[in-house]
C-alpha cells in the first residue's frame, strides 16, 4: 500500500505531463511509496479519491480552469465532511494578490505559482509530500508554498 | 522829413501761401484809417495813406507828431485805460473829430499803439436789436438740444442782425479740415452745408491770427489796398497787424472768396479750450460793412456758441450713447443658450455693429468665424487683428480710425475699412468693428456736381472737396467715447458669454473623455488578465521544457550546441515573461488607492538598503544617505518600489571604472525646492546625454540595447507613474561619462 497519494487536477496537458515528469524524478519517488492521479476534473477526482486508500493525501488544485474553477472545487472541498481536511496546495501560474488571498480564504493550506524551472517544480513536489499538514500549518508570510522550497 | 511806406512786397501764390507773413502786410482795407504811436514818446509812426479822407489832413503831416496835437477828445484817457488792461486787449470806444463820429480800435503792437478808426454807422433801432438778439441767445439754451442744432440757430439769428446773404458755422476736425456745420442763407443761393474743406484752405499762420484776433472783416472783396507809411527816422521796418481789424488779407484769400462770387466777409472765431474750434463765416455778394456794435454782437454770439460746446457735447455723448446702448441691451436681452448657437444668433442683429456706429463686426470665436455688416475678407480681418494684437495696450482694445495710414507700409489690406475698434476677448479670441472711410459717409446738402467753380485756375469749393477727400483719405469717422464704451460694455457681456459657452463644452469633452478613460481602463483590466495568464502561460512552459532537457542532458541526450540554443530560448521567455510582469504591476499602480502616511524618508531608505544589501555588496556599491531627508506623505509599498527601481537603475548602469556611489540627499538648492521636498538620488555611472532628460521615463524607453543592459525598460516609468500618483514629479538628469541624477518630488502639504 502506498505511503503517499497525489492529486493533481489540472486541465492542461502540457501541465500534466510536466508534473508527471517532475514527481518521478523526485529522490522520495518509488512506485510503491508514491502514487499520483492526474484528475481532468472534479468529478474523476471525487471518484480516484473515494478509492485511494493512503495514508497521506495531497491534493495539487489548477486554478484557471473552464466550467469549474479551483475556487469553485476548493470551496466544495472543504463544505464536505470527508474532505474538508484534505491539504489543498491551489496552484496557479498568477502571482496576483487576489488569487492568493481567495485561496487563503477558501481554506487552502498553501498556494503554490507554477515555477519555470523544472528543477523548482520537483523541489516543490518533493516538499509537499514531505509536509506533515496535520502540524504544519502555513504561517501568513509563508502561504506561497514557492517560498518553504528555496 | 522823409517819409516811406512799409508795405510787403514779397509774391505771394498758391505754392508759397503757407509762408506768407499775413501778419505784416503793411496794408490795410480802406474802410478805415490806421495810424500807431511809439507808446512812450506818443509820436506818430505809422498812418495810413487815407488818412485824408476822413480826417482831412495828410500824413504826412501827422507822421513824427505827436498824437494829442492832432485830436480834441482825451486820447491819454484812452491810452491809460489800455495800458492798465490785460496784454493783446482791444478797447473801443466813438469819438467826435473833424467833424464825424467815429469808432475806434486802440491796441498794442510791440512798442507801438495801434489806431484804427471807421465812420460810425449806426441802425435804426440798434439797440432794440441788440437786446432782442439777446434775449434770443437765452432761449436756445432751452430750445435746442444738441451743438448742431444751437449752431443752426444761432446762425439764424446772426444772419438776422447783420443781413449777410449767408451766415455759416465751421466746425474743424483735430487735423482742421472744415465742415460746414450749420448755415442760414437767402433762399435763392446754394447751400454750403455739410460741404468740407482741407485744413489747407486755412493756412497755419492764418488759424494762428484767428485765434489771436478773433473778428475780422472785408467789407469790399475788390478793395484797393491802403499802404501804411512811416518817416525814415522812425527806423519802423514793419508793423505787426495781428489784431488789426483792419489789416489787408492775403491776395489770396480775396482770390479765393472773389472765385466764389463773395463781394464781402466778416469771420468770428470759435476759440474752445484755446484752440481754434471754428468759425462763423458771413458771406455777401456785394459790399458790406458793419458797425461796431453789431459785430460786437456777432461776437457775442460766437462766445455763446463756445461757451455751450462743453454741455452741448456731453449732451450729444450722452444722445449717442442712449442710442447705441439701445442696442447693446437688445442684445443682451435676448434668452441665450450656453452654447455656440447663441453667437450665431447674435450675430444675425444688426444691433451687434450699431451699438458702436460702425459699418460692419466680426469676430473670431473658437476657431468660428462670425460676421455681420460690411467687413473685409476673413484672411483680412485676421491681418487687422495680428497688426492690432501687437499694438494693443492693457487691456486689450484698440480704437483707431486711420489704419491705412499707420500700417499700411506692411500691407494694403486697410484702405477699404480705415476705422477699427478691436477687442481682446481671451488669448485665442477677438471682436472687431470696422468703419469704411470717411469720404463714403460724407453728406452733401446738395449736389456736389453743381458746386461753384468759377476759376478753373484757383480755389474753389468744388476744389477744395477733391483736396478733402484727399486729406480725409484712408480714414473713418473717429471712434466716440460712447460708442467705444458700448462696445466695451458688449464686449464684456460677449466674453462672460463664451466663457461660459466654452466651459459648457470642456464640461461635455470632459464627460465624453471620462466614459472613453472608463472603458479603456476596463480595457485595461482584461489586458492585465491576459498578461497574467493567457501571456505569462505558454512562457513558463517554454521555459519548463526547456529546462526539462537541460536538466536531463544525459536522458534525453542533449548536444552542446542544443543546451545553448534551448539556454537562450529560455532566457528569452523568462525575459517577456518579466515584462509581462512589470506591465502588470504597472498597471496595477493606477489602481491602487491605500491613503498617503506620513513616512519618514530616512527610515525607508534605510529599509531599502537593508533590502538589498546582498545586491550593493555584489556590485561594490555603497549608498550615502543624507540624515536630513525630509518627511514626506505617501504609499509606502509603492515609494519602496520607486526607490529601488532608481537605485536599481544606478547599479545596473555603473560605470566599470569605479565603484558605485550613490548619494541620497534632500536638495534644499532645488528650483522647486520651494514648493517640493526634494530627494535626490546623484550616481556616478555611466550617465547619460542631455537630450534624453525626458526619454528614460517613457515606458518601454531605453536608451540601450537588450544585450548591453538587461532590463524591461519600465523601472522608470513605472517611478514616474508612482510619483504622479504622490501629486510629485520626477527629473533625470544625466552628464555622460559623469553619473545621472534622479529627483523625487514631493509636494509639501498633504
Amino acid at each position: 500500500m502506498n505511503k503517499y497519494s497525489v492529486f493533481y487536477i489540472e486541465d492542461d496537458e502540457d501541465d500534466m505531463l510536466i508534473f508527471e515528469d517532475a514527481l518521478l524524478s523526485i529522490p522520495e519517488y518509488n512506485e510503491q511509496s508514491v502514487k499520483l492521479y492526474i484528475c481532468e476534473n472534479g468529478y474523476n477526482f471525487l471518484k480516484f479519491i473515494e478509492k485511494d486508500e493512503a495514508e497521506n493525501k495531497i491534493v495539487f488544485l489548477d486554478i484557471n480552469m473552464p466550467a469549474k474553477s479551483g475556487f469553485d472545487y476548493l470551496r466544495e472541498l472543504r463544505t464536505d465532511q470527508n474532505l474538508k481536511n484534505l491539504p489543498v496546495v491551489t496552484y496557479s501560474t498568477s502571482y496576483d494578490r487576489n488569487f492568493i488571498n481567495k485561496s487563503r480564504e477558501l481554506g487552502a493550506n498553501y498556494y503554490a505559482i507554477k515555477p519555470s524551472k523544472f528543477g523548482d517544480l520537483t523541489k516543490l513536489i518533493s516538499k509537499a509530500i514531505r509536509i506533515d499538514f496535520d502540524r504544519e500549518t502555513a504561517p501568513p508570510n509563508d502561504f506561497i508554498f514557492n517560498l518553504l522550497v528555496q | 522829413m522823409k517819409f516811406k511806406d512799409i508795405v510787403n512786397r514779397d509774391i505771394v501764390n498758391l505754392e508759397n501761401c503757407e509762408d506768407e507773413a499775413i501778419h505784416i502786410p503793411g496794408l490795410i482795407q480802406p474802410q478805415g484809417f490806421l495810424l500807431s504811436i511809439n507808446n512812450k514818446s506818443k509820436i506818430v509812426n505809422v498812418c495810413s495813406e487815407n488818412i485824408g479822407s476822413f480826417l482831412g489832413i495828410d500824413y504826412k503831416s501827422i507822421l513824427g507828431q505827436e498824437i494829442d496835437k492832432f485830436f480834441k477828445f482825451n486820447i491819454l484817457g484812452h491810452l491809460n485805460e489800455l495800458n492798465q488792461g490785460s496784454p493783446g486787449q482791444k478797447i473801443t470806444f466813438s469819438e467826435e473829430c473833424f467833424g464825424s463820429s467815429f469808432a475806434f480800435t486802440i491796441h498794442e503792437s510791440g512798442d507801438n499803439i495801434v489806431f484804427e478808426g471807421e465812420k460810425s454807422l449806426v441802425g435804426p433801432d440798434k439797440e432794440a436789436g441788440l437786446y432782442n438778439s439777446s434775449k434770443k441767445l437765452l432761449s436756445y439754451i432751452e430750445d435746442t438740444n444738441n451743438l448742431k442744432d444751437l449752431c443752426n440757430s444761432v446762425a439764424i439769428a446772426i444772419k438776422d442782425i447783420t443781413d449777410y446773404d449767408r451766415v455759416m458755422i465751421y466746425k474743424f476736425d483735430k487735423e482742421y479740415n472744415g465742415e460746414v456745420y450749420a448755415e442760414s442763407k437767402e433762399n435763392h443761393l446754394e447751400p454750403f452745408l455739410g460741404l468740407h474743406y482741407p485744413h489747407t484752405d486755412i493756412p497755419r499762420q492764418a488759424r494762428e491770427l484767428y485765434t489771436k484776433n478773433l473778428l475780422r472783416i472785408i467789407g469790399d472783396v475788390k478793395y484797393q489796398p491802403v499802404k501804411l507809411y512811416t518817416y525814415a527816422e522812425s527806423k519802423l521796418e514793419t508793423l505787426n497787424l495781428s489784431l488789426s481789424v483792419l489789416r489787408s488779407v492775403s491776395p489770396i484769400h480775396l482770390q479765393y472768396l472773389e472765385n466764389m462770387g463773395v463781394g464781402a466777409t466778416l469771420t468770428v472765431s470759435l476759440i474752445h479750450k484755446g484752440k481754434l474750434w471754428g468759425l462763423i463765416a458771413c458771406h455777401h455778394y456785394s459790399p458790406k460793412y458793419l458797425s461796431q456794435e453789431v459785430r460786437n454782437s456777432v461776437k457775442l454770439h460766437g462766445h455763446f456758441i463756445t461757451s455751450q460746446i462743453d454741455v452741448r457735447i456731453l449732451n450729444e455723448q450722452y444722445e449717442v450713447s442712449g442710442q447705441v446702448n439701445k442696442h447693446v441691451d437688445s442684445l443682451v436681452s435676448h434668452d441665450l443658450a450656453f452654447d455656440r448657437s447663441s453667437i450665431k444668433k447674435m450675430f444675425q442683429h444688426d444691433s451687434i455693429y450699431r451699438l458702436s456706429n460702425s459699418d460692419g463686426v466680426a469676430a473670431l470665436i473658437g476657431g468660428d468665424f462670425y460676421f455681420r455688416g460690411l467687413v473685409p475678407e476673413r484672411h483680412i480681418v485676421e491681418r487687422y487683428s495680428e497688426v492690432l494684437k501687437e499694438n494693443s495696450d492693457y487691456p486689450h482694445m484698440v480704437a483707431i480710425s486711420d489704419m491705412p495710414r499707420i500700417y499700411n507700409q506692411k500691407s494694403e489690406d486697410f484702405t477699404m475699412f480705415p476705422g477699427a475698434l478691436f477687442h481682446v476677448l481671451d488669448s485665442e479670441n477677438y471682436i472687431i468693428w470696422f468703419r469704411v472711410p470717411t469720404v463714403q459717409t460724407i453728406t452733401w446738402a446738395g449736389d456736389p456736381k453743381k458746386s461753384i467753380e468759377k476759376d478753373k485756375n484757383g480755389l474753389s469749393p468744388r476744389k477744395s472737396f477733391e483736396s478733402y477727400v484727399q486729406n480725409v483719405k484712408d480714414t473713418s469717422k473717429p471712434w466716440l467715447i460712447p460708442e467705444i464704451n458700448a462696445a466695451q460694455k458688449f464686449k464684456v457681456f460677449l466674453q462672460n458669454l463664451v466663457r461660459s459657452i466654452i466651459t459648457n463644452e470642456d464640461k461635455e469633452r470632459q464627460r465624453i473623455l471620462s466614459e472613453h478613460l472608463k472603458a479603456v481602463n476596463t480595457e485595461l483590466d482584461n489586458i492585465s488578465w491576459i498578461s497574467t495568464h493567457d501571456l505569462q502561460e505558454p512562457l513558463r512552459k517554454i521555459r519548463m521544457m526547456a529546462s526539462v532537457l537541460l536538466e536531463n542532458k544525459e536522458k534525453y541526450n542533449v548536444s552542446e550546441i542544443l543546451v545553448n540554443r534551448i539556454g537562450r530560448m529560455a532566457k528569452s521567455a523568462e525575459r517577456m515573461q518579466t515584462l509581462v510582469k512589470n506591465i502588470l504591476q504597472y498597471n496595477q499602480t493606477n489602481t491602487a488607492l491605500e491613503k498617503f502616511e506620513e513616512i519618514n524618508s530616512y527610515n525607508l531608505m534605510l529599509e531599502v538598503q537593508e533590502e538589498i544589501k546582498d545586491n550593493l555588496l555584489d556590485h561594490e556599491a555603497t549608498l550615502h544617505i543624507d540624515k536630513k531627508l525630509p518627511k514626506i506623505y505617501g504609499i509606502p509599498f509603492l515609494l519602496r518600489q520607486c526607490l529601488l527601481n532608481v537605485i536599481n537603475n544606478s547599479l545596473k548602469f555603473k560605470n566599470n571604472k569605479r565603484d558605485v556611489v550613490i548619494e541620497i540627499f534632500n536638495d534644499l538648492e532645488d528650483e522647486k525646492s520651494d514648493l517640493y521636498s526634494v530627494i535626490a538620488l546623484k550616481d556616478n555611472g555611466i550617465g547619460f546625454d542631455k537630450e534624453h532628460n525626458e526619454k528614460i521615463f517613457k515606458i518601454f524607453g531605453r536608451l540601450h540595447s537588450v544585450s548591453e543592459y538587461e532590463g524591461t525598460g519600465i523601472g522608470l516609468a513605472f517611478c514616474k507613474k508612482i510619483m504622479l500618483k504622490h501629486n510629485g514629479l520626477i527629473r533625470a538628469e544625466g552628464i555622460k561619462d559623469v553619473g545621472a541624477t534622479i529627483r523625487l518630488y514631493f509636494p509639501k502639504t498633504k
